[in-house]
């Protein structure tokens, strides 16, 4: 099922050009755009929502076209700004409660639908509580409530974990996973944290300086082996064993990397079939001790480093 | 004893909703009452409902008492009931100190608490928004405008001193209806054009009111130190539109300066600010970033 279908789209501010021909579908799951701070991922959810006419191309959001259909669309998905300021006088449920009025529940289902939906973030103790008394996690939790409160079949969440510690984060995190897992809930979540969209996404974009970077789903991204990777213990015994393992396969004709002082040995050009034999011979030979063997993958960060600048 | 009767479920876990969605008229009655409540402080700490309570608290008081005299000593203290209905409607530096006050809260909070974000990522467009905004805005305003001069209308009418005759009542009636519909609208847009700038709700009141101020003494003062002569007094907006009320409600002028001028060019002073705040206000939300 395709959610999102970007086409040739373009996003020009005067003289500086925020999106530049991206072209890229979006599918069910939990979709991370990824990107440095002015990347163009908070312009892209602008004219997702229909909030703004893009200067070029095309994009259709639920088989929807964002601009001419954009209540619409609204009201079947939601958004979590990216900025931590809410009402500070309202309390959480009350809050949670007009927006899914406004999207389009009625009062006293939206009532309930308010309590049901903070107890389900953690909130449920804390939900009369002002906004402006909560924690920065809180409020994340307040925000992520009130966009999927109304049921919406798709949810844009913008820096979702901004200001968070790590516990905090991984929570957060959670939750939106069991948003996605749970309950049919699409997500798209824009972040410059490359481990979290990592963690949680099944699909991604990434977009550098209004450029498509890559997009598609994370496990393809990442799945394509980029050779070996062996990780050795040092043993005080055999000082030179991670060396000796070096030689030994540099004479079999492997080529292998192997940065000063590091205990990981790289082979980057694929895995001839004697490999496996090969490597436990020299390993054996020097007295060293394997600790890891494995295909090495893309990461995210391989993949941004990987496009020329 | 079980209490099982009083017995609710707390947590029923997240759901499907598989209603009906309600449109944006919802949206708009929504942010409307929101707005309202806001407006005036309710679900808010007390200093947020004073000035709003006390202006209407002290309009409508003043008006019960009058009202509770005339019913209760009755003889000549009824005079003032005879006056024109525009006469009952509260004074114009009543109105727009009111107008200073609600204007500013109903949308200056949006943008400095970010909900104004959040609006616009709900089905309500810049526009829908901004009907929401006026109508709870110039609601409020219209129960000060409105209300009093209602119960004077009513108690006039109970102790007999006119209008007579049904058409006559529903006459009346309707005239300050409208009248006091068109002022609140005007009101509202006037307050909104000039609260709209920033996202200081204080700094915004005071200059709705130094709007006002800055607007009625030149209007003033070029008519009496120049021979432009009295239809210079037109560019004071809020006088004008309490002339023009005062022309709707066929009652007498509030200031005899005012009544030199021709109603017709009274209405097209009228409209002309009505046109000018809106446009002020359209183009300042038209130009604003929603993300």
């Amino acid at each position: 099922m395709e959610l999102i279908t970007v086409n040739d789209l373009s996003m020009q501010f005067g003289q500086h050009r925020a999106l530049d021909s991206v072209d890229f579908t979006v599918h069910h799951g939990v979709t991370g755009l990824v990107g440095a701070n002015g990347a163009g991922k908070t312009t892209f959810m602008s004219i997702a929502l229909g909030l703004r006419a893009p200067t070029n191309g095309s994009i259709r959001v639920l088989n929807l076209e964002p601009v001419s259909d954009g209540a619409q669309l609204r009201s079947l998905v939601s958004y979590g700004p990216e900025r931590n300021i809410l009402p500070d006088e309202m309390p959480a449920v009350d809050f949670v409660k007009h927006l899914a009025e406004l999207r389009g529940i009625p009062r006293k289902e939206a009532k309930t639908r308010a309590s049901d939906v903070l107890w389900l973030v953690g909130l449920g103790e804390e939900r009369f509580r002002p906004i402006g008394t909560m924690s920065t996690g809180q409020r994340q939790r307040v925000k992520l409530a009130q966009a999927i409160a109304a049921d919406p079949q798709l949810v844009f969440l913008d820096e979702p974990t901004d200001g968070l510690d790590p516990l905090a984060r991984d929570e957060v995190l959670t939750l939106i996973r069991q948003v996605s897992e749970e309950y049919g809930i699409h997500v798209m979540i824009s972040s410059h944290l490359l481990e979290e969209v990592e963690q949680i996404c099944d699909n991604i974009v990434i977009l550098n300086a209004g450029k498509l970077v890559a997009a598609g789903q994370l496990d393809k991204l990442t799945g394509e082996s980029t050779g070996l990777e062996i990780e050795l213990i040092a043993i005080d015994d055999y000082p030179n064993s991670i060396e000796d393992v070096q030689v030994a396969l540099q004479n079999a004709g492997i080529r292998v990397l192997h940065e000063p002082e590091s205990t990981i040995l790289r082979i980057p050009d694929g895995s001839p079939e004697l490999l496996p034999d090969l490597i436990r011979d020299a390993v054996a030979d020097s007295g060293a001790r394997l600790k890891r063997l494995e295909h090495r993958r893309r990461s995210l960060e391989d993949i941004i480093l990987d496009v020329p600048s | 004893m079980s209490n099982a009767g009083n017995a609710r479920i707390l947590e029923r876990g997240y759901r499907k909703f598989d209603g009906q969605r309600l449109g944006i008229v919802s949206a708009i009655w929504s942010t409307a009452w929101h707005t309202t409540r806001s407006i005036f402080g309710l679900g808010r700490k007390a200093r947020h409902k004073f000035f709003p309570m006390a202006v209407l608290g002290i309009t409508y008081l003043i008006v019960v008492i009058q009202l509770a005299i005339v019913f209760f000593f009755g003889g000549e203290t009824a005079s003032f009931l005879t006056t024109d209905s525009w006469g009952m409607v509260a004074p114009a530096i009543v109105m727009i100190l009111f107008a200073a006050l609600v204007a500013p809260d109903a949308i200056v909070r949006d943008q400095k608490d970010g909900m104004y974000s959040l609006y616009m990522s709900t089905p309500l467009t810049k526009s829908t928004y901004l009907a929401a905004k006026t109508l709870s805005v110039a609601g409020s305003i219209l129960l000060i405008t409105f209300g009093p001069a209602l119960l004077y209308l009513l108690g006039k009418t109970i102790k007999g001193l006119g209008p007579n005759g049904i058409g006559a009542w529903f006459e009346t009636f309707g005239r300050l209806l409208l009248a006091c519909l068109l002022v609140s609208l005007f009101l509202c847009a006037f307050a909104l054009a000039f609260s709209c700038f920033t996202n200081r709700r204080a700094i915004a009141s005071i200059v709705v009111f130094l709007a006002y101020v800055g607007t009625n003494i030149p209007s003033w003062i070029l008519y009496e130190e120049t021979t432009i002569g009295k239809n210079i007094l037109l560019i004071n907006p809020i006088e004008t539109a309490y002339e023009f009320g005062a022309r709707l409600c066929n009652a007498e002028s509030i200031v005899n300066e005012y009544g030199q001028i021709s109603t017709s060019l009274v209405t097209l002073g009228f409209f002309a600010w009505l046109i000018a705040t809106c446009s002020i206000v359209a183009l300042t939300y038209r130009n604003r970033e929603a993300i």
